[in-house]
């Protein structure tokens, strides 16, 4: 299925490419790749790869793209269910078409993506409106998910979980330096949302005896909300600071709040650039490190915990236009390290790692 | 003061965007305690508590049993008798098992029953290739289980099998 869906998008991408220069001798295609390193101290390594490929026609385009992922965990969920590491790939591929004229973009896509024991379906669709002479735009998205979660080994197990959200926002060029974007995500989520990997000890109601565990059990709808400020000030002569900050609130209880800054500087055909993010939370209303007695809902989901992260680092890109048959070629090298803190998830309080990205793009 | 009134917002918020009764209490099955003590630990130490399954004390679901796992996990003592705290560790453990909002479908009885009859997954039952623990609801032992799953009552005087001796 995945096969067939990622040759279906090729093959239309290859298409329309094969058009595309047929019709217009200024069309544009792009290809982009990105392959990423992930290694944490819970023990796992995440090995990512991402090809990404766009082509555009006058008014009309397409994208398509493919990521993989190889995923080897021994972390602290793995080891509490008493099994051993496990390897598994996850493959995504995405297929969307875009409609740009000198005012708006609409995009619409669809994802496919699937592992082992979780498959999901994605449809999304976007709208840009540029008003006011260009100095502001309007984006409206939605976004429609149907999951099926599976257990691995036990083809017994099957659940749904549909996720569907819009966005609205808007983006303002306040002067020729400053950028302003503010934006409004709505999800709704119902279905399974808990692991059927992870298991919950309490104290019983006549405290005798050792706790007893049983499935993690989360409600079965969550309404999340977040709100998000975005800010580039140009600055010196070929310079930006992109910050951004992101409130967070859903019906679980659970309350966060995400900043970050990334400075930019140009030289010529490089670009080097420095960033760091923060990120707080608290905790969800039901969740406990321990729960001195049975409840309705209990959980052993540490990002449903009270904690914190840090992410901080640095790349460095290279872009030369006009090479060759290209009209562009581009590299950029990426490095991050980052931490986490749970305040109240024992098991394991301290998480860190790094992130290495290697990234390659070519446009004609 | 500005930053008063903006947390004040935000928990406002925050508590209005809540759902209720998310940090409820369960209701936990009642259970006869002497129906588990005289028929219903004796299947727990013999179909589920071998050391390589649930008679480790690794696993969520695990089972104390005379010569088997032990709280005191000293070899000498591994043949005593049960200690109460055993046998309310065992009773918990079992009576998490059991759905309230619908018995039937507990998982301690699904997850030993076999698959084509209904049962779930286990995996006990693909590692040591001998099938799921109950080949159908008519074995004594399931409806051993069962009965005590819909509040099977016993002499509350029941002598363990096996303790006196």
């Amino acid at each position: 299925m995945r096969l067939q869906l990622m040759l279906l998008a090729l093959a239309t991408f290859a298409l329309f490419l094969v058009f595309a220069r047929t019709a217009h001798a200024q069309s544009l295609a792009k290809i982009d790749s990105r392959s990423g390193v992930y290694q944490d101290t819970d023990r796992t390594t995440i090995l990512t790869t991402n090809i990404a490929a766009r082509g555009q026609s006058g008014r009309f385009g397409v994208t398509a793209r493919h990521l993989v992922d190889v995923i080897s965990s021994a972390s602290v969920d793995v080891v509490t269910a008493a099994t051993g590491r496990f390897h598994e790939t996850r493959h995504e591929t995405e297929g969307g078409l875009m409609y740009k004229d000198d005012v708006r973009t609409a995009t619409a896509a669809y994802i496919y993506s699937t592992e082992n024991d979780w498959t999901s379906s994605t449809g999304v669709a976007s709208l840009l409106w540029d008003v006011d002479r260009h100095n502001a735009t309007i984006k409206l998205a939605g976004t429609y998910v149907t999951n099926d979660v599976g257990r691995s080994g036990d083809a017994t197990f099957r659940r749904k979980l549909t996720v569907a959200g819009g966005t609205a926002g808007v983006t303002i060029v306040a002067s020729p330096r400053d950028l302003v974007d503010l934006g409004y995500t709505l999800s709704l989520l119902d279905g399974y949302q808990a692991s059927p990997y992870r298991f919950v000890a309490f104290r019983s109601a006549t405290g005798l005896g050792l706790a007893p565990t049983v499935p993690e059990n989360d409600p079965n709808t969550r309404v999340r909300h977040a709100v998000t400020l975005r800010y580039n000030r140009h600055l010196f002569t070929d310079s930006a600071l992109r910050s951004h900050a992101r409130g967070y609130l859903d019906d679980w209880g659970i309350a966060s709040v995400t900043a970050g800054t990334e400075y930019v500087i140009g030289f010529g055909a490089w670009e080097t650039a420095a960033f760091v993010r923060g990120y707080a939370q608290q905790h969800a209303t039901f969740y406990k490190a321990t729960y001195d007695t049975a409840a309705q809902y209990m959980t052993a989901d540490r990002e449903l915990a009270t904690f914190v992260d840090a992410f901080a680092g640095a790349r460095v890109g290279w872009r030369k236009p006009k090479l060759g048959i290209l009209d562009e070629l581009r590299f950029e090298v990426k490095g991050s390290g980052f931490v986490f803190k749970f305040f109240d998830f024992p098991r394991l309080q301290l998480r860190s790692g790094v992130i290495a990205e290697i990234a390659m793009g070519v446009a004609f | 003061m500005r930053a008063l009134v903006f947390a004040s917002i935000a928990s406002a918020a925050l508590a209005l965007s809540c759902q209720h009764g998310l940090d409820a209490p369960r209701a936990e099955a009642a259970l006869d305690e002497a129906y588990f003590r005289c028929k219903v630990q004796p299947v727990l130490a013999k179909s589920c508590g071998a050391f390589a399954c649930h008679g480790d004390a690794r696993r969520y679901f695990h089972v104390f049993a005379r010569n088997r796992l032990r709280i005191a996990n000293v070899e000498k003592a591994r043949n005593a008798t049960l200690s109460d705290e055993e046998r309310a560790a065992n009773f918990e453990a079992a009576r998490a098992m059991i759905d309230t909002a619908s018995l039937d479908d507990s998982l301690l009885l699904l997850k030993p029953l076999e698959q084509s009859k209904g049962g779930y997954f286990h995996r006990g039952a693909e590692i040591f290739g001998g099938g799921n623990v109950f080949g159908d609801r008519a074995e004594p032992d399931f409806k051993t289980l069962t009965a005590w799953a819909h509040g099977a009552k016993e002499d509350p005087t029941c002598v363990e099998p096996g303790s006196d001796l």
